[in-house]
């Protein structure tokens, strides 16, 4: 480890690279990040509260804030000994100021606040989504805007004109519930449990996607928002009939079609906002990302189209910081800078 | 020697810093930015106007708790990430017991009582104790000063709160008053109130069953303050009780709603919501 640590200032001496340590805790998942001008990751530690929230069937935003009050410290720790950094070597610290639960998000900015504080750090405070927009720019080193990003997850669903690294616009968001959110109810109603994304992603590979006809809500003609909620009472609404009925449930073809209707209508909206803002490139960031159907059909339908897709690895998918200490970079270099004052912002707008 | 203090506990957020002369800087909120805002700012100001430099910060104090959740965690959490870039040792401060500093005239019992919501108070009572310490060779004897805590710190239903502060001040009132002498109370903190008529109504039943009690309610220094916190950090530092800033946790003295549902929904077995 020392050797190694000598060795990385060294390069970075000489090399003269920008140091951004990323902190994110806007939902279940604490993490710090060490990134060199911007995409290469010297670590990025994400620690993970699932298990915590297993038990109560989804995230208490209670209990999360508190798991992050004791972690984050350590977490912090494990991501400059990884990285071979100290606070001397850190030239900024960027840190996720909302969208989220207010109280898990508050840990990551005092926290932010107070290392900047203590070692006369420069501080920027980071848009989530931003965040998990310039995931991309770390797992595609080539990638540049303009683009036309799809931001899916747990708590958002949002397609977004990417025009520069700081200047996007919102064309499409969901009227209710985030597609994720969606995964994690339909999940549990068939007894699968918690987290859904990954289970029902697992399920429906053994199912049939047309087996059950579910409904796709693509809202006034034209329209790029989203509704998830009219599905998931679709499902409901089938589990409970079946219930009634005495029959088993086909959890494996629930999965399929639920996963094949949300699919079809994210990938047909996202696709046609490219189309119609003539971009040649699609970014899909956030959790629900990591769906194999969803990724198999936004590769199919950009085939067709002659649109290039991007995706992150999983691990760049999930809530992480290597994606804000990104975003932080290159907030900073356009002048971006945050004072102590620094808030939480729960529904801040991008 | 420089004990930072931090108060984010309450309604009004603070900072302070007290030297071991018991020389004491503070800063409070003007209540216009919420203590996320402001309290790190408070902190720099308050480093800049006593020392030269924040490493000049030797030991670091967070007000624990009860009080407001979100409270807590700003302070502590703002504490513990200070106290590790700085490499400097903690002290967690318990929050109730800092009131018996509020009214440095003030000799009698203190009552900190916070309103906890769901019909509950955070509370307890304390009194400065003077501690006669006899030396075992020669004829000099020490005063040390010490917190006794009467009724325990934690969450209560105010009447059970009252009945369990009746029930400790009748075995005191026995042992050192004189028939002309009353004992003093005085009640601070945001639970006031909500829960002055509770305390009116046990009063005068007090005084029916011949209690001597002059009850008061705290009009200067009502609430926390990092002062306050700043003294009593000072006496736990003296005692040696400082610990690595990953070991400092809140007092929160009531678990998590989603928690307590969960284990009583697991108590009535079967019970499905």
């Amino acid at each position: 480890m020392l050797l190694r640590k000598s060795g990385l200032h060294e390069r970075k001496m000489k090399n003269g690279k920008f140091v951004t340590m990323g902190i994110e805790s806007s939902c279940d998942e604490t993490s710090v990040s060490i990134v060199l001008d911007g995409r290469e990751v010297l670590s990025n530690i994400i620690s993970s509260q699932i298990k915590v929230h297993k038990a109560f069937g989804g995230v208490v935003p209670e209990i999360a804030s508190r798991h992050h009050l004791e972690n984050i410290n350590s977490v912090t720790d494990s991501a400059m000994e990884e990285a071979g950094v100290s606070w001397e070597d850190i030239d900024l610290i960027g840190v996720t100021y909302g969208p989220g639960l207010v109280g898990a998000l508050l840990i990551g900015i005092a926290s932010a606040k107070a290392y900047s504080l203590a070692k006369n750090i420069p501080l920027v405070g980071v848009h989530h989504i931003q965040g998990h927009i310039s995931a991309n720019y770390i797992a595609h080193p080539e990638l540049e805007p303009p683009f036309t990003a799809l931001v899916i997850s747990g708590g958002h669903t949002n397609i977004v004109e990417v025009e520069d690294y700081n200047e996007c616009r919102v064309l499409g968001s969901t009227r209710d519930d985030a597609a994720g959110e969606a995964f994690d109810k339909v999940a549990r109603v068939i007894g699968l449990g918690y987290p859904g994304g990954p289970l029902i992603d697992k399920y429906a590979k053994e199912g049939n996607p047309q087996a059950i006809e579910f409904k796709r809500v693509y809202l006034e003609k034209g329209s790029l928002d989203f509704s998830f909620s009219g599905i998931k009472t679709s499902v409901l609404n089938y589990v409970n009939s079946m219930k009634q009925a005495g029959k088993e449930i086909p959890v494996a073809d629930v999965a399929a079609s639920f996963q094949a209707s949300v699919t079809e209508v994210t990938v047909n909206k996202t696709v046609g906002a490219a189309v119609s803002m003539k971009k040649d490139r699609i970014v899909m960031a956030g959790g629900v990302a990591a769906n194999s159907e969803l990724r198999r059909q936004m590769q199919e339908a950009c085939k067709k189209k002659g649109i290039k897709l991007f995706c992150p690895p999983p691990v760049l998918c999930t809530d992480n910081a290597a994606m804000i200490a990104c975003a932080a970079y290159y907030k900073y270099k356009a002048g971006g800078k945050d004072d102590l004052t620094l808030d939480a912002f729960p529904n801040l707008p991008l | 020697m420089n004990i930072l203090a931090v108060e984010t506990t309450g309604a009004h957020a603070s900072a302070a810093i007290i030297n071991e002369k018991e020389e004491i800087t503070e800063i409070r909120g003007d209540g216009v930015l919420n203590h996320l805002q402001s309290i790190t700012v408070m902190i720099d100001e308050i480093v800049k106007e006593r020392l030269s430099s924040i490493d000049d910060v030797d030991v670091i104090a967070a007000s624990e708790g009860p009080g407001s959740f979100t409270g807590i965690r700003i302070g502590v959490s703002t504490v513990r990430a200070l106290a590790q870039a700085l490499g400097k040792p903690v002290i967690a401060v318990p929050t109730l017991q800092t009131f018996v500093f509020n009214n440095p005239d003030f000799e009698g019992i203190v009552c900190p009582i916070f309103d906890a919501r769901r019909s509950e108070i955070y509370g307890g009572a304390y009194a400065k104790e003077i501690i006669h310490v006899e030396k075992e060779h020669g004829d000099d004897s020490e005063n040390e000063e010490a917190i006794e805590e009467i009724v325990v710190g934690a969450a209560y239903d105010i009447g059970e709160y009252l009945d369990r502060l009746s029930q400790e001040l009748r075995e005191r009132c026995r042992e050192d008053m004189s028939e002309s002498e009353l004992l003093q109370i005085r009640f601070f903190g945001d639970g006031i109130e909500k829960y002055r008529p509770r305390i009116e109504e046990w009063a005068d039943a007090q005084r029916e069953l011949g209690r001597k009690y002059d009850i008061t309610y705290a009009e200067e220094e009502p609430f926390q303050t990092a002062t306050s916190v700043s003294k009593l950090a000072l006496r736990l530092y003296n005692e040696g009780k400082t610990v690595s800033p990953y070991e400092l946790r809140p007092n929160y003295m009531r678990k998590a709603e989603a928690e307590r549902k969960l284990e009583e929904a697991q108590k009535t077995k079967g019970s499905e919501r």
